[in-house]
């Protein structure tokens, strides 16, 4: 990413409405050609980042960049920023074509050209066909792709997009993240994506910023917010954690020792943690996170270093997976996902006494 | 959102039988009298005002006449500024209120229905006292030297405008209200997104979505202002009459019905070609919301 051209760079942005602190304090620079997501349960104060890059709020202090001009109290209007609205927000009285003309023509661009980007931009989301159709006499995918090609004719310097799948059924919304995915790599816009369903933020992004009560709690690559989560909010929200709480039985080597409680002891990347247990000495206690797929169950009892025996007190099939209830014999609970194998012997289900372990990669230090 | 609309829903047995007592109502206070106001227009009257049952077309010739014609021009006029003039200001208000958050809505339409309250006499008498040489209005210019003599305004054109933008404004804010309420904001942030200035939002956007608000608030002040009778009455002290004037006249002291009903035929006409109109066109729109 880095040499790239920053794209949008909002600075100490804070805003409220009356008493409620919508967004306290963000900070965070998006490049040029990248998908970011603003990740966050509702109420976060995603949305009201994403109005404030459009221009719909003014934030209540800090700046907002755009390709390196300030724009933080410029109206929409002059803003090279097309959003699609999650209600998608197509003009009732207009035909599509008309819709997705609309920004154009507010551009001034001059009616041959029009005609041809409007048909080009048609094309792209394979809506041709419908062009003299009413809004009204589209379907919710339909209209999205409407409002999406709206946006785009205008080839504005980023796109924003609100929540635009969760209008869509299940199977839809598949097909059109994978292919928003590639229409992006096509036009090459930065794309700013906000949403609360992770499951679309990491099929999506190049990076997720993820956001809880108006603050960005961390951002990074996709893999390094699952693999690599700094605070428990960030690990229960985008997949599945086993959250923790450990004591520090000794550090050395870049090494932590911890103890999670019932007899299990595990050993941690002291890089891994972050701040917060940054010089934690012994006796210290710390937040852990570990993916339950990331625990190996095997149906067997064998007794190694850094291995632990126990029980499997209940399971839940979900098809390729299976998730384990595990019981450690010093009663430490951990949940376990293991791909299921046909063969029934081999995966472990409910009463098999089993042995797992935890490579210490995967064991995350939480900052809190 | 295409196919669930309630309204496209036939009526049905049980809704047939709801809808009835309104057919019946419909049917003898409104279809009935104008059928037989239509007949009246082409009978004749004996010399003591009596309808005679016949086939004569003199009310219609006599409607020709230039007395009535410019009465008639007059009404149109006059009614039509009236319109121009409760859009105007009825617009801005309207969409105001429509555009207010839920909790000042209600307070706002309070404001503008506590006139109906009162009586339509008593707010055309205190409109009276304002107006007359001896009124508030021309006091006060007078106490503040900014006429020397009382300046005529009852009894004119003016005031007879006056008093109808005054009596119909409700109804013209009122469906402009409505259509401002349902249109969605995010429609008005989209244009701005798409790079509209707030003008171009309005004309493009904000215009044509309200305009079936714009289209009733319109025929509610054009239609009735122009049958008025009671305002040029009062207000025109009889020097302004309209067309609503001549038709009480004639049904009253002129004793002349079948030229009362004639005249009445004529704006039923008129109304009804309107409204046929208007009606078709919004309904082409609504089929496409």
């Amino acid at each position: 990413m880095s040499g790239r051209r920053a794209m949008i760079e909002l600075r100490d942005v804070a805003k409220s409405f009356g008493s409620v602190a919508a967004v306290r304090g963000v900070s965070l620079t998006i490049e040029e050609g990248e998908i970011v997501t603003l990740l966050g349960p509702s109420g976060s104060g995603k949305t009201t980042l994403l109005r404030m890059i459009a221009g719909f709020e003014m934030p209540d202090t800090g700046t907002i960049q755009l390709a390196g001009k300030d724009v933080t109290r410029a109206p929409p209007y002059e803003r090279d920023v097309r959003l699609v609205f999650q209600s998608y927000a197509l003009f009732p009285h207009l035909t599509v074509e008309k819709n997705v003309a609309f920004g154009l023509e507010m551009m001034g661009i001059a009616k041959s050209e029009r005609e041809a980007r409007v048909k080009e931009a048609i094309a792209l989301v394979k809506i041709e066909g419908k062009e003299k159709s009413r809004p009204s006499e589209l379907s919710g995918g339909q209209r999205q792709r409407v409002a999406l090609a709206r946006a785009l004719v205008c080839r504005p310097k980023v796109l924003l997009l609100d929540e635009p799948l969760s209008a869509l059924d299940a199977k839809l919304r598949d097909a059109m993240q994978v292919e928003l995915k590639r229409l992006q790599q096509k036009v090459g816009i930065t794309f700013v994506y906000v949403t609360h369903d992770q499951q679309s933020a990491l099929v999506l992004s190049d990076r997720i910023a993820v956001v809880n009560e108006g603050r960005i709690e961390q951002v990074g690559p996709v893999s390094d917010i699952y693999h690599r989560p700094r605070t428990a909010f960030v690990a229960s929200f985008i997949g599945e954690a086993n959250l923790l709480r450990a004591k520090v039985l000794s550090r050395a080597g870049g090494k932590l020792r911890l103890a999670l409680g019932g007899g299990v002891e595990v050993i941690a990347n002291d890089a891994a943690g972050g701040t917060a247990a940054k010089g934690a000495g012994a006796e210290a206690e710390v937040a852990v996170a570990i993916r339950p797929e990331k625990i190996h169950v095997e149906r067997a009892e064998f007794e190694m270093d850094g291995t632990f025996t126990g029980v499997v007190e209940d399971e839940i099939f979900r098809g390729p997976l299976a998730e384990l209830y595990l019981r450690s014999d010093g009663g430490l609970r951990l949940t376990a996902v293991v791909a299921t194998r046909t063969a029934d012997r081999d995966t472990p289900s409910r009463g098999d006494r089993v042995t797992f372990w935890i490579h210490r990669d995967d064991v995350v230090v939480l900052e809190k | 959102m295409e196919d669930e609309s309630p309204r496209k829903r036939p009526l049905g047995k049980a809704g047939g039988l709801l809808a009835a007592p309104l057919f019946v109502w419909m049917l003898a206070l409104v279809v009935m009298p104008n059928l037989i106001l239509v007949g009246y227009a082409f009978c004749d009257r004996d010399g003591l005002g009596q309808v005679v049952p016949s086939f004569s077309l003199d009310a219609f010739t006599r409607l020709a006449d230039p007395t009535y014609v410019r009465t008639l021009a007059r009404s149109l006029r006059l009614s039509a500024v009236a319109t121009a003039l409760c859009l105007v200001i009825g617009y801005p208000v309207g969409y105001f209120i429509g555009r207010a958050s839920k909790r000042w809505q209600g307070k706002l339409l309070l404001l503008v229905m506590i006139p109906f309250w009162t009586s339509f006499l008593v707010r055309t008498y205190a409109w009276m006292i304002l107006l007359r040489s001896e009124g508030v209005i021309n006091a006060l210019l007078q106490y503040t030297h900014l006429a020397s003599s009382p300046v005529d305004m009852l009894y004119t054109e003016g005031a007879v405008l006056i008093g109808i933008v005054y009596a119909y404004l409700p109804f013209t804010i009122l469906p402009i209200y409505g259509s401002a309420e349902k249109l969605d904001g995010a429609l008005i942030e989209a244009a701005a997104n798409l790079g509209a200035r707030p003008f171009r939002t309005f004309t493009r956007v904000i215009l044509p979505l309200t305009r079936p608000g714009i289209v009733a608030g319109a025929l509610f002040v054009f239609i009735p202002s122009i049958g008025m009778f009671a305002i040029p009455d009062l207000m025109g002290g009889g020097r302004v009459p309209l067309v609503g004037n001549v038709i009480q006249n004639q049904f009253g002291q002129g004793r002349n019905w079948p030229f009362g009903a004639a005249l009445g035929v004529v704006l039923l006409v008129m109304f009804l070609s309107l409204l046929a109109f208007a009606l078709r066109k919004d309904g082409e729109e609504a089929l496409h919301r």
